[in-house]
């Protein structure tokens, strides 16, 4: 067996915290996930934390720091910069998905209205991670 | 010609011999009547008059001739044979003769008075015609003085009459005439009104315009002398001319002060207006960026907690209620109604995102279409649906709002089809010469029409306008879903690509949309209004 899979998760709203990890326990395999509820936060702990997380999700609505700023901020950091960062989001908009993008986002997840889906598309991803590694 | 008058033709032969010898034209005459008749039918430079006749006499003749105006002043010599004493002669003088020769006559003599005689009434003639020449130029030219009097007093009568100020210039520049009311603005005749000081350029352009000789034209302000107040004018000088000559100039004064004081209201009026409404506009124009930015706001912040019903719906559902039948069927219904206004908040996030502007680029029509088919392969193949589409252009547009557009149509055709029809849906472009529903096709043409049509369940035309407005639906949603946003897209979408639509159709014989859209766009960003 694989070790962890290491998730670092920013996201302000609680259910969603929530969905995400039933989504997560789904899948293949083991994931870890740490959840924060801010870009701030997220921040800090990847300033703190010696072990990096192989994942960043970063929700796009979020208070204090939104998800484009955090994913700048963790871009301007050399020892970040080969974590895939995956901007979260509800919206699903063009522009959003543009922009996301073109911060250096490894991709843009809509988030679904079913868990199921959300499985699917995390499992996508992950897949086609693995797949480059 | 000279009038020989004796009454013996051998006189008379011998005499006109000698004179024509040296080349006068000679008349004759044989006795005083006949004289008298030649001359008042003629008129002679010369008549030699033989005094003694029998009837009248050479002095009755004489006097005679002294009677008609048209002879009275020809020469006569009086020719005697008999009547040489000192009082014949006299009373031929006093009878108008010019000379008196006895004869026998000596040819030399008579021919010498003959020709001083001769040329004497030849210069009287001339000096004669001259004067009457002269009399009649000066009759003439007193006639034109005349006319051109009359015409003069004819011009001041109707200055006069005029109820501008008027007044005439001499081609020298001097003013000539005033009628009356240029003295309400000047007190002297060759005082042009005093102009306003902001006006005062009029008098050099006025000068210029002389100097050329051309027509002038000139709003200015003079000042009224009863009120010392400075009025608007329209002035007018023209010239008048005769064979290119100047032979005057005609000026007017016109009161335009009432008019200039409205229309001076009316613009001040005006740019009150233009800035008040500039004003409404800019308001309008936040309003809508606010009402958009409100919609926007709204559809994406209530996604967020409809999602979330969502997903825990199917959660509790899949999870919990699979052996409660009747909870199930309960929230089945929820489900689908959130997916119902999921999809609603959904269209109207695309409406709302119309509004940003976006810029156009070539856009292959062909694979906007591919694309599309490759997304409803499986309502296509679900519903045995036939699709056909002919070759289509490249034009500026935008692609995914374009995408949109045949996205919405086709999704259309496909969802209004006739039960136990399958659906048919051709899709066919031309070029076209003009951006009109039925222009005639062009290979040269700077426009595409494109037209989607089904054999669908169709619409009654007079609802064409509700087709393309915003939540209005035709159909009843239990039986065709939808959000009755698709169609105010595609319309939105063809507008901003300075395009047309409209549709053609019958209820239950399918639809026909037709779009023309310019292949070039000029502006290569959108207009952002909604």
């Amino acid at each position: 067996m694989n070790a962890p899979i290491r998730c670092l998760i920013a996201e302000d709203d609680v259910d969603d915290q929530e969905i995400f990890s039933i989504a997560v326990s789904e899948l293949d395999g083991q994931y870890d996930c740490t959840y924060t509820l801010n870009g701030i936060e997220a921040l800090e702990r990847l300033s703190h934390d010696t072990l990096l997380p192989h994942y960043i999700f970063l929700d796009l609505n979020m208070p204090r720091m939104n998800g484009i700023q955090c994913l700048a901020e963790i871009k301007k950091q050399e020892r970040l910069l080969h974590i895939p960062v995956v901007i979260y989001s509800t919206s699903s908009g063009q522009s959003f998905i543009d922009d996301a993008l073109h911060h250096g986002a490894a991709t843009f997840i809509t988030k679904p209205s079913r868990i199921s889906d959300l499985v699917t598309v995390l499992n996508e991803f992950f897949t086609s991670q693995s797949d480059k590694k | 010609m000279i009038l020989i008058v004796d009454d013996r033709p051998e006189n008379i032969f011998s005499l006109k011999t000698l004179l024509e010898l040296h080349g006068f034209r000679i008349d004759t005459a044989e006795s005083g009547e006949e004289a008298l008749k030649k001359v008042l039918n003629h008129s002679y430079s010369l008549i030699i008059l033989d005094v003694q006749m029998p009837g009248m006499d050479g002095f009755e003749v004489a006097d005679a001739i002294l009677g008609f105006s048209k002879a009275k002043d020809t020469p006569i010599i009086f020719l005697s044979a008999a009547n040489t004493e000192k009082h014949f002669i006299t009373q031929g003088y006093t009878s108008g003769g010019m000379d008196y020769v006895t004869k026998p006559v000596d040819p030399d003599i008579l021919l010498f008075k003959v020709k001083t005689f001769y040329k004497l009434s030849e210069q009287r003639r001339e000096l004669i015609r001259v004067q009457n020449s002269l009399r009649s130029e000066i009759e003439n030219r007193k006639k034109t003085q005349q006319e051109l009097d009359t015409r003069i007093e004819e011009l001041h009568s109707v200055l006069e009459s005029l109820p501008q100020i008027a007044f005439t210039i001499a081609p020298d520049g001097e003013v000539e005439y005033v009628n009356e009311q240029w003295y309400n603005y000047s007190d002297q005749l060759s005082i042009f009104p005093e102009t306003h000081p902001d006006d005062s350029s009029s008098c050099l352009e006025w000068k210029a315009h002389f100097e050329e000789g051309v027509e002038f034209i000139k709003e200015l302000r003079i000042k009224e002398l009863s009120t010392a107040q400075y009025r608007y004018f329209l002035l007018r000088i023209i010239p008048v001319k005769q064979n290119h000559q100047i032979l005057k100039w005609v000026g007017t004064y016109t009161d335009i002060h009432q008019h200039k004081l409205v229309n001076e209201t009316l613009e001040q009026k005006v740019k009150e207006r233009t800035k008040e409404l500039i004003t409404k506009n800019e308001e309008l124009e936040n309003r809508n960026h606010e009402l958009q930015q409100f919609a926007w706001v709204a559809s994406h912040d209530l996604k967020e907690p409809l999602r979330k019903i969502q997903t825990f719906s199917h959660l509790l559902r899949d999870k919990y209620l699979k052996d409660l039948p009747d909870a199930k069927s309960y929230l089945d219904r929820t489900i689908k109604s959130s997916e119902r206004m999921s999809d609603l908040i959904n269209a109207l996030l695309d409406y709302s995102r119309l509004s940003a502007s976006s810029f156009f680029e070539k856009t292959n029509l062909n694979t906007v279409l591919n694309e599309i088919l490759s997304d409803l392969e499986v309502t296509i193949l679900e519903k045995h649906a036939v699709i056909n589409a002919s070759q289509m252009p490249v034009i500026d547009g935008v692609h995914s709002q374009l995408r949109q557009v045949f996205q919405n149509l086709i999704s259309n055709s496909l969802k209004f089809s006739r039960p136990n029809v399958f659906p048919h849906v051709s899709i066919t472009s031309e070029l076209v010469s003009e951006k009109m529903f039925t222009s005639r096709a062009s290979s040269l043409g700077e426009y595409c029409r494109i037209v989607v049509s089904d054999n669908g369940i169709g619409f009654d035309e007079k609802y064409l306008d509700k087709v393309f407005t915003i939540f209005q639906r035709l159909n009843d949603r239990r039986l065709y879903e939808g959000t009755g946003i698709g169609l105010a897209i595609a319309k939105k979408i063809i507008e901003k690509h300075n395009g047309i639509i409209t549709a053609k159709s019958k209820e239950n014989e399918g639809a026909s949309f037709i779009l023309v859209l310019p292949l070039h766009q000029t502006v290569l960003e959108q207009h952002n209004e909604i």
